[in-house]
């Protein structure tokens, strides 16, 4: 019926939904047939009954709207079963055809973005978990000594034999104690033909698996450790020496310290669940090393545990510590000059916590899982944010045809559905996408952080990778479908502001800020490890080689002539010998000195003991007086460093210094300054100036190393004429020369990993913003095709297009660079903090992102403007 | 002259029913719809009969209404489809709804009892 149909529109002008219409409708229709049943015929009916509607349609129409105003969610009750979901599929199919650009950066950003945080959160899960795989792991601690020896405070990770049989003893609540430690660096394991070199190898006592309840695959833990040369071995120690896991009563040879044993194996252990600050592979058993005497040593040191009674036993246990301390850790430090006091750390914070001295394993760092905790949130944010940018974009594309939909009288829900549909279609792709991402890099992250991550095997991660995906896609597509769906029909037609409202300006905003705070962090933390590696450490750290003494003590005698040998060979620059490493940091003991006035002063330098030559050998400049050189008497006398000089004002008058020294030697002695050296860093170059005294100590020990300084670029060459006098004079050693410069760089292990994984994850949250400003490039340009084409008629050049388009875009990216700079600041500085010797942040360092943002940016408009600038004007309005 | 004396009493009238109208609408929509669910057109009727066609009420007064003790949750609506196709948008009471009508009831018979009484002519007022 015409007249329906017309009367139907009118009331659709007026502004009334479709439900409402229908209602109307249906009580025009009931009002028409009561006329019909009064005689009138249908015409005529509908007539007199559209005019007793029709009152007033707008008065009708403002009275809805006046309702419909105060039920903004109502619509959710609106029935939606009378679409099938398969509709909704093909629709969300031809709308990814149709806008494939969009589709694709949407399924990249995200896909990249899910697998880094994906990536990035196992690796913190990992970090984060140590040694939570024992049974009862909350209830084990660690003992950890104080021990100050003349007023230098070290916390070791080890203490003396007895304190953990004394405190099960003392303690009720302390059920268990086990004493671990390693003998020897490196175990040498063989069985015929097979052998390993393991440094994984530690000794443990009896008790050991009733503190850490391991599954034993072969073997009684409660007799496996009990009796000397026996040993407890892994299942993978086990395949990789025998071939298969029936080894129990099986003999296998084992030298560490000792010569050569045969040790017979009473137990294989299945691997642990998860990761552990011990992952030892074998265990040896305690009397193999350690007879009843020795157990009664309060200064022979292991790796204790304990296992306490029940949960609140360690505020109990923490409580009553000092009596224990007092009575028996007080006793035993007073004869060598020192205290101690035991305390306890849980087990599963030890891997995090900062290390203490004499630790088996390096730790991880608190702070750089936050760090890392931080960049993933940040990256899934930033995921979501590209999603919301590029879905309401591309929607806007698609004003015309939701508005056409709601016409024809598709209910909020139907559309809100239809966006649901398509964010879960674009995430699930996404999920997809990723987890092979995630396979693909995984390797590189492991390699990366040396964490070997225990997911390639398992389904779930898989499954919880798609489906987080997918859970993001939906959340961020709830944004754009209900900002769509809200506005009514004629709303939709009239709306077309190009580069979005201010929602998605902010959204912008923050992209570049993200992108831009990264960028700095990456500046600062490059320059911070460039800064250090360089820094001056006052000697020639890269022609030095380290070499390792024979451990014999009959060769002991042959090093002043080896050293005499080496010394002449031409390319050597000097070659000197010292117990004490030059890759670690010395922390400042405490020493009486005789001032130049003849007065004592108690000084805290930190003390270096090293033989003749060293100052030749090592490279470093002597300022005042002399070093110890071959030709003078060295005996107890000592240099001193600049700032030791300026520290305690003795410039000038170093020469008068005397040490009184109460028997750091062996004897008591006054020892005497003969030199002033250039400061030299030792360890790593975190650390301000410390005042040093070097002091002579010419003396052949087992475990000292020869410092060789080279001359020249030839160093392979020097090493072998130095490997030919090593073999003449230790025969059957093994020459182990190593480059200092290669020791010290491995100290900035842990600040190159954060540097790449910044580095990885900031080049991340680039690629992902440029996505974002690339999409809405495309719809600024798209939307304006018009405009840009009647310009171009007449005359607009492209330098003129490019400042129409850009201008929105750069406005953008300096308000968020600008607000990026206190932020990176602030964070910066907190991470600079953690290095006593630190960069100066310098204005480059805060400038720097705006160039990488802006060329992104810039090549972004460069393509969409070229692609308008060369379409045909004509092109672009024909359709008009 | 007579036209604008009948535009005043027109607008006389409506004003003074339209307080009354706009008042007793809800607690008589809410007593129809208590006995069966019922739809805006059958309202109307419904008011009409009842009143032997002393109340007439207009579509643009009783869908808004409808709405808003929708929105308010008084009254919630379906869909029906009908045997001829067309759907119908069915409204029935709610709990709130049922609620809203006992309290208003008891208002209504305060004020006709204070009506009625102050009619019968055999009240005793103060006066000054």
């Amino acid at each position: 019926m015409k007249g329906l149909e017309n009367w139907r529109n009118e009331l659709w002008r007026a502004g009334l939904e479709p439900g409402d219409i229908e209602e109307l409708e249906d009580h025009l229709i009931n009002r028409m047939e009561d006329y019909v049943d009064q005689g009138n015929g249908e015409e005529e009916a509908f007539e007199l009954a559209r005019q007793d509607l029709s009152i007033n349609p707008q008065l009708l129409a403002r009275a809805y709207v006046e309702g419909r105003k105060r039920r903004r969610f109502r619509w959710m009750s609106v029935s939606l079963s009378s679409i099938p979901l398969s509709l909704y599929y093909k629709v969300a199919l031809r709308t990814f055809q149709k806008n494939k650009i969009y589709a694709l950066l949407n399924v990249v950003g995200l896909a990249v973005s899910v697998a880094a945080a994906f990536l990035v959160g196992r690796v913190v899960h990992h970090e984060t978990t140590y040694d939570r795989s024992y049974p009862d792991a909350h209830r084990i601690y660690r003992v950890v000594n104080a021990v100050t020896i003349n007023g230098e405070r070290q916390i070791s990770s080890d203490v003396g034999q007895p304190v953990g049989p004394t405190l099960v003893e003392e303690f009720p609540q302390v059920t268990e104690a086990t004493r671990v430690r390693r003998i020897g660096l490196e175990s040498h394991l063989e069985v015929g033909k097979v052998s390993w070199v393991s440094q994984d190898v530690f000794v443990a006592d009896a008790q050991f698996f009733r503190v850490f309840q391991r599954q034993f695959l072969r073997g009684n833990p409660d007799a496996a450790l009990t009796e000397p040369n026996t040993m407890v071995i892994s299942e993978d120690l086990a395949l990789k020496l025998f071939g298969h896991i029936d080894v129990v009563d099986s003999f296998l040879s084992y030298s560490s310290v000792m010569p050569p044993m045969q040790m017979k194996i009473t137990g294989v252990l299945a691997a642990l669940d998860g990761p552990t600050h011990l992952p030892f592979e074998a265990l040896v058993a305690y009397p193999t090393y350690f007879r009843p005497k020795g157990l009664n040593n309060w200064l022979r040191k292991s790796y204790t545990y304990l296992k306490l009674s029940d949960d609140d036993a360690i505020d109990r246990l923490s409580s009553q510590v000092s009596l224990f301390n007092e009575r028996y850790m007080t006793p035993a430090y007073k004869k060598i000059g020192g205290t101690a006091q035991i305390s306890f750390q849980p087990l599963s914070d030890i891997y995090l916590d900062p290390p203490h001295q004499w630790e088996p394993y390096p730790h991880g760092n608190r702070s750089d899982v936050l760090a890392l905790q931080v960049l993933m949130t940040f990256l899934l944010l930033m995921a979501a944010i590209n999603y919301v940018n590029l879905s309401t974009a591309s929607t806007v594309d698609r004003l015309h045809t939701i508005a056409i939909k709601k016409t024809l009288g598709a209910s909020k829900l139907s559309l809100v559905v239809q966006f649901l549909v398509e964010s879960a279609l674009l995430a699930g792709s996404a999920g997809i996408l990723g987890l092979a991402l995630a396979f693909l890099f995984a390797p590189q992250v492991e390699v990366l952080s040396g964490v070997k991550l225990q997911w390639v095997d398992s389904w779930q991660q898989g499954v919880m990778l798609v489906s987080g995906a997918v859970a993001l896609g939906l959340l961020s597509g709830v944004y754009p479908g209900v900002q769509m769906a809200k506005d009514r029909g004629q709303d939709l037609y009239q709306r077309s502001s190009a580069t979005g409202g201010l929602s998605r300006r902010s959204l912008i905003i923050f992209q570049y800020f993200v992108s831009s705070v990264l960028l700095i962090g990456i500046c600062v933390v490059f320059s911070q490890v460039y800064f250090l590696k360089n820094k001056d450490v006052g000697f020639q750290e890269d022609s030095i080689v380290q070499v390792s003494a024979p451990r014999a003590a009959h060769s002991l005698s042959r090093f002043p002539s080896f050293m005499a040998e080496v010394g002449a060979i031409p390319s050597v620059r000097g070659v000197s010998i010292s117990e004490q490493p030059l890759d670690r940091f010395r922390a400042a003991g405490s020493q009486m000195m005789v001032g130049p006035d003849g007065a004592p002063i108690r000084t805290a330098m930190a003390p270096l003991f090293v033989g003749e030559a060293f100052f030749r050998s090592i490279g470093a400049k002597v300022k005042t007086g002399r070093g110890f050189d071959r030709d003078r008497n060295n005996d107890w006398t000592f240099l001193i460093n600049e700032e030791a000089a300026s520290t305690y004002g003795w410039q000038g008058q170093e020469l008068t210094l005397k040490w009184r020294d109460d028997g750091s030697r062996g004897v008591a002695k006054t020892w005497r300054c003969i030199g002033v050296v250039e400061d030299i860093v030792l360890g790593e170059a975190y650390r301000e100036g410390l005042p040093m005294m070097i002091c002579y100590d010419n003396k052949a020990r087992t475990n000292s190393k020869f410092f060789i300084g080279l001359n020249g670029p030839n160093v392979e060459e020097s090493l072998l004429e130095i490997g030919a006098v090593w073999d003449q004079h230790f025969p059957g050693v093994d020459f182990l020369a190593e480059p200092l410069s290669d020791r010290l760089e491995a100290l900035y292990l842990k600040e190159d990993v954060f540097m790449k994984f910044l580095l990885s994850l900031g080049s991340i949250a680039v690629l992902i913003t440029v996505l974002g400003i690339f999409g809405l490039i495309h719809f600024a340009t798209s939307r304006r095709k018009k405009e840009i084409a009647l310009r171009k008629i007449h005359g607009a050049g492209v330098r003129h297009l490019v400042k129409l388009l850009s201008g929105d875009f750069i406005l953008l990216l300096i308000c968020a660079v600008l607000g990026s700079i206190p932020c990176g600041l602030y964070l910066s500085q907190r991470w600079l903090a953690s290095f006593e010797v630190h960069i100066h942040l310098q204005l480059w360092h805060f400038l720097a992102p705006i160039p990488v943002c802006l060329l992104f940016t810039a090549v972004g408009l460069y393509y969409h403007i070229r692609r308008a600038a060369r379409t045909n004007p004509i092109e672009a309005i024909r359709y008009e | 002259m007579l036209l604008g004396i009948y535009i005043y009493l027109t607008i006389l009238g409506i004003m003074t029913n339209k307080h009354l109208i706009a008042a007793s609408t809800k607690p008589l929509v809410l007593s129809i719809l208590s006995h069966h669910k019922s739809y805006g057109y059958q309202i109307i009727k419904n008011i009409k009969q009842l009143s032997d066609g002393q109340l007439e009420w207009s579509e643009a007064m009783l869908y808004p209404v409808l709405k808003r003790m929708e929105s308010d949750r008084l009254i919630e609506s379906e869909w029906v489809i009908l045997e001829s196709g067309r759907k119908r948008k069915y409204y029935k009471i709610t709990e709130k709804g049922k609620q809203a009508r006992e309290e208003t009831k008891a208002q209504w018979i305060n004020v006709h009892q204070l009506l009625s009484r102050l009619w019968s002519g055999n009240v005793q007022l103060e006066l000054g």
